[in-house]
């Protein structure tokens, strides 16, 4: 059995539990307290240590997804959770341009220090105001060779998606290397 | 939050290392992790630590659930250098204090239930 853990990060209300919630099939471990800064203005309730799911993708191949918080206070559940990950889904909101600099600035903290294979994925594109992920890319000023793909995170197909795309990067650096 | 009342839980977090001197700093954060009010040393960086107090405070809460330890009420951390107690406040706030080594716990915790008991007041009644 192989295991293989993921990182599901971004910046406030980008849908991280939400999609860790989507698709796994364990009852999801999460920390959601009552919002008091500005995220209670876009939401009740906000992650405060990490959401924790599983889902098996064969009979020898499960994932372990760990999700994080989206506040900067709480970079160092970042660097807990990415302890010994193969691979990170960077969400974003697709509707919010106004955090699109902080989802930049929280790439930037995960890829700094070692090479982590990631993608990027836009989620909320169910909705009519959504940037595409083109326009996405453009703005994060992501590498050419990182994969910038659409997604609704309350999707549990679309969700596995971009977990397989995911698994696929992971495989393709790994032969690279 | 105003200031009379943030000076109250502040003053209140002082009389608690006054009246236990094992207990060398203190601070009282929201569950979501912001400070409210701190009397930490000033190397402390009070944003950081109300953040690791939530996190801490909530996953704890979670495995207390997970294993059917009911509600939490504390996290007990030792390291060689000293103690750190989380203690939930009411249901909206942890206290976190610090303490010197071989500090007596029994009073420890003693005069946290009583502070905690006054900070659900101070923070309720606004």
């Amino acid at each position: 059995m192989q295991t293989v853990k993921m990182v599901i990060t971004g910046a406030v209300a980008a849908g991280k539990t939400e999609f860790i919630k989507a698709i796994s099939e364990i009852d999801v471990i999460s920390t959601e307290r009552k919002a008091t800064d500005e995220t209670s203005l876009i939401k009740k309730e906000t992650t405060v240590a990490m959401d924790f799911g599983r889902i098996a993708i064969a009979d020898d191949l499960v994932l372990h997804l760990f999700g994080t918080p989206g506040q900067k206070r709480f970079d160092f559940m970042w660097e807990i959770l990415s302890e010994g990950m193969l691979g990170l889904v960077v969400l974003v909101d697709s509707t919010r341009p106004d955090t699109f600099r902080e989802t930049a600035r929280i790439i930037e903290f995960f890829t700094a220090y070692r090479k982590t294979p990631y993608i990027i994925a836009c989620n909320k594109q169910d909705l009519e105001n959504a940037w595409t992920p083109q326009d996405i890319r453009y703005s994060l000023r992501v590498p050419e060779i990182i994969k910038v793909i659409p997604c609704t995170a309350k999707d549990k197909e679309q969700v596995k998606k971009v977990l397989l795309e995911l698994l696929y990067t992971i495989l393709e650096d790994a032969e690279e290397d | 939050m105003t200031m009379g009342r943030q000076d109250a839980i502040v003053d209140r977090l002082y009389r608690l290392q006054q009246a236990n001197p094992d207990i060398e700093a203190s601070a009282l954060a929201s569950l979501d992790g912001l400070i409210m009010a701190s009397a930490l040393p000033e190397e402390a960086e009070e944003d950081r630590v109300s953040a690791m107090s939530a996190a801490l405070l909530a996953l704890s809460q979670r495995i207390a659930y997970e294993l059917n330890r009911g509600y939490l009420d504390q996290v007990f951390i030792r390291g060689t250098e000293g103690d750190i107690l989380l203690m939930a406040v009411g249901s909206d706030a942890v206290l976190t204090v610090m303490s010197r080594r071989d500090a007596k716990l029994g009073m420890m915790l003693y005069y946290m239930k009583r502070t905690a008991k006054e900070l659900i007041q101070l923070i309720e009644n606004n």
